[in-house]
This record gives C-alpha cells, sequence and structure tokens, in this order.
C-alpha cells in the first residue's frame, strides 16, 4: 500500500510580478491613457464643428442677433463636452455680408504630463435669410 | 491512430515579429489612420453642398455668390479650395478657383436647385503623403420659396 506525502512547498514560490513586468504594464497604460485622450479630442473636435453649424445655420435666420447664434453653440456645447472640456472653448458670432459666422478657439488639456495641450480653430459659414 | 508529426513545430519569433508588424500592423494602422481624413472630406461636401444650395435659393440665383461661399467653407474645413469642384443642376462639374461652368438658371419660385459637390480624399494616408485617391461627392437640392418677394 503506498503512502502520501503532503507538504507545503514554501521554497520555490516565486510571484509572477517582477520588476520588468511592472515597468511593462505601466508604459502600456500610459500609452493607452495617450489613445483615449486622443480619442475624446476626437471627439471633442467633432463637438465644436456640430455646434458651430449649429450655431451658424441658428444665426443665419432673418432677424435674428449674433447673440442668439453663440447661445445656440453654448447650448450644444454646454449639452455634449463635460466642464473641464468646455473651460477651453472660446467662440464667437459675427453677422454680415449676408452670411452669419462663428469661429471657435479651442484648447483641450492633454492627461499627460509632458503631452502638449490639443490647441485648434475652427470655424463655420452660413447664409442668412435676406428680406 | 496516432496523427504523424511534423519534425519541426518550432515558430521563429524574430520573423514572425517582422511579419505581423509589416503585415498585419503597419496596414491597419494606415487604413486606421487614412478614416479620418476620408470622413472630414465627407462631412465638408455635405455641409458645402447643403449650404451651398441653401445659398442658391436664398440669393438671386448667383452661382459666382454660391462658389465664393463653398470656397469660404473650405477654408473653414482646411481644404484647399482647388481641391474642390462644384456643380449645379445636373451640370458639368468645376473647380471652385475658376468661374462656374454650369447654372440653374433663374430662380423661379418653387424651382428645385441641385448642387454637386466634388472633393479628392486620399485612399491612403501614410507618414510620407497620401497614396491614391477616392472621389468624395455629395448632392443637395433646396426649393426657391414659393412666396419669395423676388421674382
Amino acid at each position: 500500500m503506498g503512502s502520501f506525502r503532503v507538504g507545503l512547498r514554501i521554497r520555490r514560490s516565486h510571484g509572477f510580478v517582477t520588476t520588468n513586468f511592472v515597468v511593462a504594464v505601466g508604459f502600456s497604460m500610459l500609452f493607452f491613457v495617450l489613445l483615449a485622450n486622443l480619442l475624446v479630442v476626437q471627439y471633442g473636435r467633432a463637438v465644436i464643428r456640430v455646434a458651430l453649424d449649429e450655431g451658424v445655420r441658428h444665426g443665419a435666420r432673418f432677424g435674428v442677433e449674433p447673440t442668439q447664434c453663440e447661445a445656440r453653440v453654448s447650448k450644444v456645447v454646454d449639452g455634449l463636452l463635460a466642464r473641464e472640456m468646455r473651460s477651453g472653448v472660446f467662440y464667437r458670432c459675427v453677422e454680415g455680408g449676408g452670411q452669419s459666422r462663428a469661429r471657435a478657439v479651442v484648447v483641450f488639456p492633454s492627461w499627460l504630463p509632458g503631452v502638449p495641450d490639443f490647441a485648434f480653430e475652427m470655424a463655420a459659414t452660413a447664409p442668412s435669410e435676406r428680406k | 491512430m496516432t496523427m504523424p508529426r511534423s519534425r519541426r513545430e518550432q515558430g521563429s519569433a524574430p520573423l514572425e515579429l517582422v511579419l505581423g508588424i509589416g503585415l498585419v500592423l503597419v496596414p491597419l494602422a494606415l487604413l486606421s489612420l487614412s478614416f479620418g481624413p476620408l470622413l472630414g472630406r465627407m462631412v465638408f461636401a455635405r455641409i458645402a453642398a447643403a449650404e451651398a444650395a441653401r445659398e442658391l435659393v436664398l440669393s438671386d440665383g448667383s452661382e459666382v455668390g454660391v462658389v465664393a461661399l463653398v470656397a469660404r467653407i473650405a477654408a473653414n474645413h482646411g481644404v484647399e479650395p482647388g481641391e474642390v469642384g462644384v456643380g449645379f443642376c445636373d451640370g458639368d462639374v468645376g473647380p471652385v478657383t475658376s468661374p462656374p461652368r454650369s447654372t440653374c438658371g433663374s430662380p423661379g419660385k418653387g424651382k428645385l436647385v441641385r448642387v454637386v459637390i466634388v472633393i479628392d480624399a486620399p485612399a491612403l494616408a501614410t507618414p510620407y503623403g497620401p497614396m491614391g485617391g477616392i472621389t468624395v461627392r455629395a448632392s443637395h437640392t433646396e426649393m426657391v420659396g414659393l412666396y419669395r418677394s423676388t421674382r
């Protein structure tokens, strides 16, 4: 009859998490955050594009003041961007020459130290209704 | 019964890495990066066509003014005006940097006017410049107001 031998093996119980592994995962996470940041910035650009187009379309109606265009842009931006992102959005509408125009200067903050903020300008134009 | 086993089933890590990066990862990355410019141009063409048709019915049917508006919208989108073509009412498409090659005629009440915007988008965006091209075309039709005061 055989005998069983049960015992704890404590000598060779090395963990899996080595320094190399931790460094590799850390860099992977940084890269992932950078990618996520780029995606969010692309989303933000699309929001600004939509907001400006909406604003100039709204401001192109007959007898509408440019402030109403800006109010429309503000409404779209407020609805689609969180407070931190929309804090770097500056826009202005002007009316003239039979056109309604809007221009935005945008700075989206970078999520990683050492990576510069994402700054760009965007504009939209729509023909105004006339008498 | 056992299946015959080939003698060597080991892979070659360096070779597979090079092939994987060169044949899979780099082409996939280039394809992904090419979607942005293509979609951007599609959005531009759609917006420009809509605004141009609207301008045509709001103005007195001035194609020259419409072409100028399309050039401005192109500048808004970071597109070179020379790359954009405009056509009116199924006529010839010409670049916005030259006088219009087609016309919709007099904007009578209730008339339908159609504006076509044509622009080339890069088929593949590479770090060394675009490769190939896809023609993006968008059109928009508007009706001249039935109760407009002019004409």
